[in-house]
């Protein structure tokens, strides 16, 4: 069974699209057209539906995408977290190269494979050229030949389009693919089967995937020996294991304090330093309330006159908070007493955190104002 | 078209009113809103020459139908230059290693960031570019006298010149005139991060003004959907270039976390600027990936005009939010000055644009290469 097609050849791309825009035009049916190269236009000439590749691509794309976030959240929050610099086990912006990647490498290798499974397309496989004419840079198009009654009409067509010939042929009526399709089933069947044998094998196994992989070639590379922090070291600078922190770092937390016990520096702290709390902080005034009610209140007296209950059974007074003197003391000189102590008063560094030796500073300077307007300085007076 | 010129310098004379009452009410914005608009209009510029010189060395012969329009938007160059010359005379505050805080660099920055040292650069950049774009534009054009094909070979050996060169000098003036803003702060990908957003509102500003101008006349008939979609094609890619190389720079310093290099960020995403980035974001990525990913959006003036102006829209703000947190650290200024410059650059661009593309015939009429793009198909 054998029917008719009609092959026109070409030797231009404009003429051969030109050509079968022309044939469409006047009602024949384009069967196919074969080119060296891929040639652009030629698909709208023909008519052709826009390629559902394109679907097949994004898809694939997706899914990488997808997959990509969904691997790498489920194996660094779930299965297997590793402390990376701290950073939350699930950290997006880590995700993403890889994410980027996977997409791009799911959309071309998917598009890719779909596009040989649709065209049955495999290594080794032989293609046989229409017409061979294409292997030497001609254009070759062909319509079907049973429909058009006269064929001197076509001939003239192609040939207005400048085609260089134009002959009949006869072709089986269904393209032989019988044989291949055949070896593509084979191969199908093949490939299933080892799916699965790989999805039974992996069921058999029972692969627990939160534990850690069996381990076939045990190394000190699993296993590191640590060493142990003040132990001696043969490769680390002066023998020690534990390298001395560089100069002028500090520990976590600890704030520097350059002020030695004496005179001088107690000055010096009283010119350099500020209180961090504005006197206008309640919660720090109420909490400097607090601290000087618990500590300072004995010795020095509710009203920081220095006339605490233990003045009265043998600890020798202090100075009043109220009097000028006490006045001029500059907050950081304070801060200072406060730390190291002075006189009879010994250091509150143990019982008075740092920022409450602040805030105890803001509850005497209101004191000292209290004491200073008129209505209070009575109330002081009388008690 | 002549029109469009008169409006063009009506907004950019308005814009320079504004500019000048807002140096009486926010004086302290004025330098950093005009570096904006000049550097804005610099890479308006580049994005010209890049485009003419990228065709001309890679033979691509399907953009020359409407080469005239990159051509022209080099003419935009000399106005940047002086806008970017006016803040760097005026107002060398902006950049604080001009005060005390040039004494504390060290080394190769304390050699590099010197006032003298820096205005020269700043001549000797603007010398090259206009150079070359000169150079490129006058070839073309004595091109549509004689149709001598040497005007074309000549055009190829100064593009491969100039791209190099261009590479190079892009890259030292983002750089000079913007990363240096936060002397301390460096990021490697900074220059190839600026060139990405030239490039990408550059084929934005293409799109438009080719569109603009099938419309309006002189490219009626010589502009077809063929040249618009690979257009298309040159802004989704690169919109997706840009992210690319945004992310790169985020991701680095996200991942090695130096309080030195980290600055930059938390400047950005951690005040009341951080919507302004995820805007951008959005408007230069998220719109162009997503609208421009299929055929037929690409064939679509309509759809691409509005997703060209959405990303120049997006690089206007990648701009400001990589210039004004250095005055303004702790929210987005607004006002007559930002508004002034904004109205400044595009106005200039108009005006610029339409004088230079009203030179020349509006189409290359002897290139040899004229009837293939005109003729292609995608």
């Amino acid at each position: 069974m054998s029917r008719r097609v009609i092959v026109g050849a070409f030797d231009r791309e404009t003429d051969v699209i030109a050509a079968t825009q022309a044939a469409r035009d006047g009602g024949y049916i384009v069967e196919d057209v074969y080119t060296p190269y891929a040639v652009h236009g030629l698909d709208r000439a023909m008519g052709l539906k826009p390629s559902w590749l394109t679907w097949v691509c994004f898809a694939f794309g997706a899914f990488g995408l997808v997959f990509a976030v969904w691997l790498q959240f489920w194996t660094s929050t779930v299965a297997w977290p590793i402390n990376v610099g701290g950073r939350p086990w699930n950290s997006l912006p880590a995700f993403v190269p890889i994410a980027f990647e996977l997409m791009v490498l799911s959309a071309g290798v998917g598009t890719v494979l779909v596009f040989f499974v649709r065209r049955r397309l495999r290594p080794g496989k032989r293609c046989v050229p229409f017409d061979v004419r294409t292997t030497n840079d001609r254009f070759i198009l062909v319509l079907d030949g049973e429909g058009p009654s006269d064929l001197g009409d076509v001939r003239r067509l192609l040939e207005s389009c400048h085609a260089t010939a134009v002959d009949e042929r006869q072709v089986a009526a269904e393209t032989a693919h019988g044989g291949r399709a055949r070896a593509t089933g084979r191969l199908n069947l093949g490939l299933g089967v080892a799916l699965a044998a790989t999805l039974a094998g992996y069921w058999a196994l029972g692969v627990d995937p939160l534990r850690p992989n069996f381990e076939f070639m045990p190394s000190n590379m699993v296993h590191a020996v640590s060493a142990q922090a003040f132990a001696t070291s043969s490769v680390l600078p002066r023998g020690q294991t534990l390298q001395d922190p560089p100069p002028g770092s500090i520990a976590r937390g600890l704030l520097p304090w350059p002020y030695a016990a004496t005179p001088e520096d107690a000055a010096r702290a009283g010119v350099e330093l500020s209180n961090p709390f504005p006197p206008d902080d309640p919660a720090a005034v109420a909490r400097g309330a607090a601290v000087y009610a618990t500590f300072c209140q004995v010795c020095h007296g509710a009203g920081g006159l220095g006339d605490g209950p233990v003045t009265t059974r043998g600890v020798p007074p202090p100075v009043s908070l109220l009097a000028d003197h006490t006045r001029q003391i500059k907050d950081g000189q304070l801060f200072h007493i406060l730390t190291y102590g002075q006189k009879n008063m010994s250091s509150y560094t143990a019982q008075i955190p740092r920022e409450d030796r602040w805030k105890v500073i803001l509850h005497v300077r209101q004191l000292q104002q209290r004491a200073m307007s008129p209505t209070s300085q009575s109330q002081v007076q009388t008690r | 078209m002549a029109v469009v010129a008169r409006v063009g310098g009506g907004v950019a004379c308005v814009g320079a009113l504004l500019l000048a009452i807002g140096g009486v009410t926010a004086p302290d914005r004025i330098g950093a809103n005009v570096l904006l608009a000049g550097y804005a209009l610099a890479g308006l510029g580049l994005a010209g020459a890049f485009f003419t010189a990228l065709c001309y060395v890679a033979d691509a012969t399907w953009a020359v139908a409407f080469r005239r329009v990159p051509e022209s938007l080099t003419r935009v160059l000399p106005a940047a230059a002086v806008l970017l010359g006016a803040v760097f005379l005026a107002y060398p505050a902006l950049y604080p290693w001009t005060g005390a805080q040039g004494d504390a660099l060290v080394g190769f920055k304390h050699f590099w960031l010197d006032r003298p040292f820096f205005l020269i650069r700043f001549v000797v950049y603007f010398a090259i570019w206009i150079g070359f774009a000169t150079a490129l534009v006058r070839h073309s054009r004595r091109q549509d006298v004689d149709g001598n094909l040497t005007w074309t070979r000549r055009n190829v050996r100064v593009s491969a010149a100039f791209l190099v060169v261009f590479a190079i000098t892009v890259w030292l003036a983002s750089l000079d005139w913007i990363m240096s803003l936060t002397p301390h702060w460096y990021s490697t990908m900074f220059g190839v991060y600026n060139f990405a957003g030239f490039f990408q509102s550059g084929v934005a500003a293409i799109l438009i003004l080719v569109i603009w101008l099938e419309r309006a006349g002189p490219l009626r008939g010589v502009v077809r959907t063929e040249h618009l979609h690979d257009l298309g094609k040159l802004l989704f890619a690169f919109s997706t270039f840009w992210m690319y190389t945004w992310f790169s720079q985020y991701m680095l310093i996200w991942y090695t976390n130096l309080t030195e290099e980290t600055v930059y960020f938390i400047a950005r995403m951690q005040t009341a600027w951080r919507p302004l980035v995820f805007t951008i974001l959005t408007l230069n990525w998220l719109v162009p990936f997503l609208v421009l990913m299929s055929r037929p959006a690409k064939r679509n003036r309509g759809i691409l005009v509005k997703v060209a102006v959405a990303v120049l829209v997006g690089h206007w703000l990648d701009l400001f939010v990589m210039i004004l947190p250095s005055i303004s650290p702790e929210a987005p200024p607004f006002g007559l000055p930002e508004v002034g410059a904004l109205a400044v650059a595009v106005g200039l661009a108009f005006l610029v644009f339409v004088r230079a593309f009203r030179q020349a015939s509006p189409v290359p009429r002897k290139d040899v290469f004229l009837a293939e793009s005109l003729h292609y198909h995608n």
